[in-house]
C-alpha cells in the first residue's frame, strides 16, 4: 500500500501546482486591468502628496503637505462628523431595512410584489433634484411640510440643514431603498421551516424574527451593513449642500473645499484621503473575511416558503409602507417636476404668480439640446453596458471561480469607495494628461465611457456579487453535471437568476453617469458635452430654474430605461424568477 | 500456445467485465485534512455501490471527485476505460465533459425553469432537435411518474416531486452511471420509503449502474447489490449488505450496520475448532462460546468484546428453562422495561453485572417488566473482538 502510493506521487512535486491555463490568463489579465486603473490614478496622487511645490512649478519633495493635512483641527472634527453621521444613519437604516424586508419576503402583506419593486425604483432616483424636493419640504424657516406642521404644532422646529437632516436625506434618498433592496432576497429564501419551529415553541413573532430570523440573517446584515458604512465615506452632494449651511463639515466636503480653494491644495487634499483610504483598510479585510467564513447560500434549489399571516394587521402595515414609500418616491418626485414650472424654485409666495412655462421653453430651444440628449444617451448607455459586464465578470471570478487572485482582485474593487469622487477624477486627470502613452485618449467618449463605468464598482461588484452568493453552488454543478461548460452555464442558469439585481446595478450607472457632473468636466472635450455639463453651465449663470429642467429630462432617461428592461426581461421570460408574485 | 499480451487478471471478484467506473488508491487533501485516503473500488455495470459512512467520513468528495467537482490529489479515476482524473499525468476531464448523471442533496432545480425545462437542459446542452426533446422529456417524466406536469413552474413544486425532476433531469440523457448524493435526505419518513422503492424499480428497469452516497444505513441496506463502509476517508469494508451485515470485519463496520451488543469480557480458553470461551464481565455470571472476527488474534486471558445483533439473541422466560441457568452460551438478565410498539415488544434488560441491553421480544408470549429471562446467544452468531 505504501509504495503505491508513493508511486502515485511524482518525486518532488508539490501537490498542488499553478497551472496556466487559459483561464487563469484571463482572469489575471482582469486583475491586472482593474488594478492599473483603480491603483494608478491613486499612486501618482499619492506621490504627488509629497510634491510641495505650487501647482504647475516644479517639483520639490517634502512632507508639508501630510503636516497640514493632519495638523488642521478641521479635520478631526469632520472625520467625527463622518463617523457620527454614518454609524447612526447606517443602524436606522438596518433596522428598518430589516423590518421591511422581513414583511415584503416573509408575511402575507397585500401587494408585497408591488411594494418591492417601488423600493427597486427608489435606487434610481437621481439624488440632486431629490434633495432639492426635499429642501422645500423640510427648510427650517418656509419648508412645506414644517410650516405645516407648525400650524398645529406652534412650537416645531425641525430644519433640514442640520445633522438629524442630513441623517433624513440620506435615510430616504437612497438608504433604505437600498438595505430593502438587498435583504428582501435573503429573507426571501431562507427556509420558512425554521421560522414555523420557532413559533411551534411558543415564540411570538417578533420573538421569532429577533431570536432566529436576524441570527440566521447576520451575515448578510453584517455584511450589508460593512458596505454601507464603508460606501459612506464617500458620500458627498447630501452633505455638501445640507452641511454647508449648518456648518457641518464631513471628510468628503473637506477635501472638496482643500480642492476648490485658490491655489488648489491638491496636495493636502490627496494625503487627507490617503489616511482615510489606510484607515478603512481593516474594515475592508474584515468584511472579507466575513463573507469568506460564513455560508451566505441561500437559494439552495430545493424551496419550502411558506408566508407569515398578518391577520388583521395586514392593511395597517401595508399602509405604512405604502405610506413610508409616498414619501421616499412620489412627493419628492412630484416637488422635482413641479420646482421646473416655478419662477423662483420652491418660493410659493410671489407676488407676480409662481407658475410659468419659461423654464421649459428655454431648455427646449437650446439648440445645444439635441447633441447634449445624443451625447448623455452614448455616455451613459455606453457605460452601463461597460459597467455592468465588467462588474458581472469581476463578481463571478470573485465568488465562483478558484482563481488564485480572486481576494486581490475583490479587495481592489473596494478601494474607490474608500476615495471621494473628486479625489479619484484628479488622479484619472493627471493620468491621462501625465502618462504620454494615454494622452491621445484625453478627451474621448471612450474615456468618459470607462471612467464613469469605474465609478460604481464597489456598489455594482458587491450587489452582483451578493447575489451570486446566495445561490448554491450546486445550481452551478447541476448544470456542469447536465454536460453544460462554464460560458453556457453562465448564460442559462447564473445570469438569469441574478437579472434582478443586474438590471438595478446597470440603470443605477445608467442614472450616475447620466447625472455625473465631475468627472466629465475634467475628463471630456466640447464634443462630448452631456446634459450634466449643460446643467452645470446653467447652474452657473445663476438660472437654477432651467438647471432643474434638465435634471427632470436625465431623471426621464433612467426611467425609459428602466421601462425598458423591464420589457425587455419580461420578453425573455425573467420575470418568472420573481417568485414573490 | 497463440501468446498475446498478459490478460490483465481480474481485479474485483466474479465480474471480468471492465468496471464502469473505477477508483484507483485516490486520495484528496483539503491543506492538511485527507478527506478522503487512499480509496480504491470499481463500480460494475448495472450494480448499485453505495458509500456508506458517517458525516465527514469523505464519502461526498469522493462523488465530487467521480463527476470531477473536485480534483484528485493522488490517484486515478477512470470512467468507462478512459482516464477521466490522475493526479500523476494532470489528465483531468471536466465535469461537463463527464456524461455522468447526479442528483444533488439540495436537487439543485433551476428556479427560472418550468419542469419542462428543467429536464430538456441536458439535451438542449447537447443540441438535441426540438422534436427529440419533447418526446425523450415527456417519457423520462412519465418514468418518474410527473407525466403531465411539465409545464408548471419548479418551485411549485413539493419536495417528492422536486426530488423526482432532479432525477428525471440526471437520467434524460441516458448516462452509463448515475451519482446520488443523499438524495433522499430531504424528504419525510414516508415519502422517503416510497422514493427508494421507485428508485430500485426505476433502478432495475433501466439496468443502470448507480453510485450512491447516503449515511442512512437502512438506505444503503435496501437499495445496494454492495455497500462501501467508509470511515476518516478510508473503506473500511467492500461487500453485500449481508456480508456486511452478517460478517463485518472492523467494528467501525459492526456498529455502523444495524444495531449491536456488545459486552466486554476476557477471553479464558481456546477451543480447537477456532472458537473461543469468553468470559462476560468479571466471569462470574457466565461463559460464552464464540467465533473470533477474522482480523483479530486472540489469547487466553486477552479481554475483549463480544458482540450480537439482537435480533439473534433468543429469549425465553427463566422458569422455563428450569436451572439451566447460565450455561451452555446462556445468560439471566431481568426485564427493566417493557414497551410494546406493535408488532413486538422492546425490552430493556439488566444484566446481573449491572450492564443494560435493549432487546426485542415476540408478542406470543405474556411478558411482564420484573420478570427473569434466559438469553440464550447461538454461538455462530456471537463474535468477538480485540477489546
Amino acid at each position: 500500500m505504501a509504495a503505491t502510493s508513493v508511486a502515485t506521487r511524482p518525486a518532488g512535486l508539490p501537490l498542488q501546482r499553478i497551472r496556466l491555463d487559459v483561464a487563469t490568463i484571463l482572469c489575471t489579465l482582469l486583475l491586472a486591468t482593474v488594478a492599473f486603473v483603480v491603483l494608478y490614478p491613486i499612486v501618482l496622487l499619492a506621490i504627488n502628496s509629497f510634491n510641495v511645490a505650487p501647482f504647475g512649478r516644479a517639483a520639490t519633495w517634502g512632507l508639508d503637505n501630510w503636516q497640514t493635512a493632519l495638523s488642521q483641527p478641521r479635520i478631526v472634527n469632520a472625520l467625527k462628523n463622518t463617523v457620527s453621521l454614518a454609524v447612526v444613519r447606517q443602524a436606522i437604516a438596518v433596522v428598518v431595512g430589516i423590518g421591511i424586508a422581513w414583511v415584503l419576503a416573509r408575511t402575507n402583506v397585500p401587494g408585497r410584489g408591488w411594494l418591492e419593486m417601488c423600493f427597486w425604483f427608489a435606487l434610481l432616483l437621481p439624488v440632486l433634484p431629490i434633495l432639492l424636493g426635499w429642501i422645500i419640504l423640510l427648510d427650517g424657516h418656509h419648508g412645506l411640510l414644517v410650516t405645516a406642521v407648525r400650524q398645529v404644532f406652534p412650537g416645531f422646529g425641525f430644519d433640514i440643514f442640520s445633522w438629524w437632516g442630513i441623517i433624513a436625506a440620506h435615510l430616504m434618498i437612497n438608504l433604505i431603498p437600498l438595505k430593502v433592496f438587498l435583504l428582501t432576497p435573503a429573507f426571501r429564501n431562507m427556509d420558512s421551516s425554521l421560522e414555523e419551529a420557532s413559533r411551534a415553541s411558543g415564540a411570538s413573532t417578533l420573538r421569532t424574527v429577533v431570536r432566529i430570523v436576524i441570527p440566521l440573517m447576520a451575515p448578510t446584515i453584517l455584511f450589508v451593513t460593512l458596505l454601507g458604512l464603508i460606501r459612506s465615506m464617500q458620500s458627498f452632494e447630501i452633505e455638501l449642500i445640507l452641511g454647508g449651511a449648518a456648518k457641518i463639515d464631513v471628510y468628503s466636503t473637506l477635501i472638496y473645499r482643500q480642492v476648490l480653494q485658490s491655489p488648489p491644495q491638491y496636495g493636502t487634499a490627496t494625503a487627507l484621503s490617503m489616511v482615510v483610504l489606510v484607515g478603512l483598510i481593516p474594515f475592508i479585510l474584515l468584511q472579507q473575511h466575513l463573507v469568506a467564513r460564513r455560508n451566505f447560500t441561500t437559494v439552495s434549489g430545493k424551496y419550502t416558503n411558506r408566508l407569515y399571516d398578518l391577520g388583521p394587521l395586514k392593511w395597517p402595515t401595508f399602509a405604512l409602507i405604502a405610506g413610508l414609500l409616498v414619501f421616499i418616491i412620489v412627493v419628492p418626485v412630484i416637488l422635482m417636476i413641479l420646482g421646473t414650472f416655478m419662477k423662483v424654485f420652491g418660493v410659493f409666495d410671489l407676488p407676480t404668480g409662481i407658475w410659468t412655462l419659461n423654464n421649459w421653453q428655454r431648455v427646449l430651444a437650446d439648440p445645444k439640446l439635441t447633441r447634449g440628449l445624443l451625447n448623455t444617451l452614448t455616455i451613459a448607455g455606453g457605460s452601463m453596458i461597460f459597467s455592468i459586464t465588467l462588474f458581472t465578470i469581476i463578481a463571478y471570478v470573485s465568488v465562483r471561480t478558484r482563481y488564485v487572485g480572486r481576494r486581490i482582485l475583490d479587495f481592489i474593487t473596494w478601494i474607490p469607495s474608500t476615495v471621494p469622487g473628486i479625489v479619484t477624477s484628479l488622479g484619472l486627470l493627471w493620468l491621462f494628461i501625465g502618462t504620454p502613452f494615454f494622452r491621445p485618449l484625453y478627451g474621448t467618449t471612450w474615456v468618459l465611457i470607462i471612467a464613469l463605468g469605474f465609478a460604481g464598482l464597489t456598489l455594482g461588484v458587491q450587489l452582483i456579487k451578493a447575489s451570486m452568493m446566495q445561490l448554491g453552488a450546486e445550481l452551478e454543478e447541476a448544470s456542469w453535471a447536465s454536460g453544460a461548460g462554464r460560458i453556457y452555464t453562465l448564460r442559462r442558469v447564473v445570469l438569469p437568476l441574478i437579472a434582478p439585481t443586474m438590471a438595478v446595478v446597470a440603470l443605477q450607472n445608467f442614472g450616475a453617469a447620466a447625472s455625473a457632473v465631475s468627472l466629465v468636466a475634467l475628463l471630456g472635450s466640447s464634443n462630448n458635452k452631456p446634459l450634466s455639463l449643460m446643467q452645470l453651465e446653467y447652474m452657473d449663470t445663476g438660472s437654477f430654474e432651467p438647471a432643474t429642467v434638465l435634471g427632470v429630462i436625465i431623471f426621464m432617461l433612467t426611467v425609459s430605461a428602466a421601462i425598458l428592461a423591464r420589457l425587455v426581461s419580461m420578453r425573455w421570460g425573467l420575470g418568472r424568477f420573481d417568485r414573490s408574485r | 500456445m497463440v501468446s498475446t499480451a498478459p490478460q490483465p487478471a481480474p481485479q474485483f471478484g466474479e465480474s471480468s467485465a471492465e468496471p464502469v467506473l473505477r477508483l484507483m488508491n485516490v486520495s484528496k487533501s483539503f491543506g492538511r485534512v485527507r478527506a478522503v485516503d487512499d480509496v480504491t473500488l470499481a463500480v460494475r455495470e448495472g450494480e448499485v455501490l453505495t458509500l456508506l459512512g458517517p458525516s465527514g467520513c469523505g464519502k461526498t468528495t469522493t462523488l465530487r471527485m467521480v463527476i470531477g467537482l473536485e480534483r484528485c490529489s493522488e490517484g486515478e479515476i477512470v470512467y468507462q476505460g478512459r482516464v477521466v482524473d490522475s493526479a500523476t499525468t494532470h489528465v483531468h476531464v471536466p465535469t461537463h465533459k463527464r456524461n455522468m448523471g447526479m442528483v444533488f442533496q439540495s436537487y439543485a432545480i433551476w428556479p427560472h425553469m418550468t419542469v419542462f425545462e428543467n429536464v430538456a437542459y441536458p439535451l438542449n446542452v447537447r443540441k438535441v432537435k426540438s422534436s427529440i426533446v419533447r418526446e425523450q422529456v415527456s417519457r423520462v417524466l412519465e418514468l418518474v411518474g410527473l407525466g403531465g406536469l411539465g409545464e408548471r413552474p419548479a418551485t411549485m413544486l413539493s419536495g417528492g416531486q422536486q426530488q423526482r425532476v432532479a432525477l428525471a433531469r440526471s437520467l434524460v440523457f441516458e448516462p452509463k452511471i448515475l451519482l446520488l448524493d443523499e438524495p433522499f435526505s430531504n424528504l419525510d419518513a414516508k415519502l422517503r420509503e416510497q422514493m427508494r422503492a421507485e428508485l430500485r424499480i426505476l433502478q432495475r428497469r433501466l439496468g443502470i449502474t448507480v453510485l450512491f452516497v447516503t449515511h442512512d444505513q437502512i438506505e444503503a441496506l435496501s437499495l445496494s447489490d454492495r455497500i462501501a463502509v467508509m470511515d476518516h476517508g478510508r473503506i473500511e469494508q467492500i461487500g453485500s449488505p449481508t456480508q456486511l451485515y452478517l460478517q463485518p470485519q472492523t467494528p467501525i463496520v459492526r456498529d455502523f450496520l444495524g444495531r449491536t451488543i456488545v459486552l466486554r469480557g476476557t477471553v479464558t480458553k481456546q477451543v480447537s475448532d477456532g472458537a473461543l470461551a469468553v468470559a462476560v464481565s468479571t466471569g462470574a455470571f457466565g461463559e460464552i462460546m464464540c467465533e473470533p472476527a477474522e482480523a483479530d488474534e486472540l489469547h487466553e486471558g486477552d479481554p475483549c468484546f463480544i458482540a450480537i445483533r439482537p435480533e439473534q439473541v433468543q429469549v425465553v422466560p427463566a422458569e422455563a428453562t428450569g436451572n439451566a441457568g447460565t450455561s451452555g452460551n446462556r445468560l439471566q438478565g431481568v426485564i427493566e422495561a417493557l414497551l410494546f410498539i406493535g408488532e413486538r415488544y422492546e425490552a430493556r434488560i439488566a444484566l446481573p453485572w449491572g450492564d443494560h441491553i435493549l432487546l426485542y421480544l415476540p408478542p406470543t408470549i405474556a411478558w411482564r417488566e420484573g420478570q427473569t429471562v434466559a438469553l440464550f446467544f447461538p454461538r455462530d452468531q456471537v463474535r468477538v473482538w480485540n477489546a
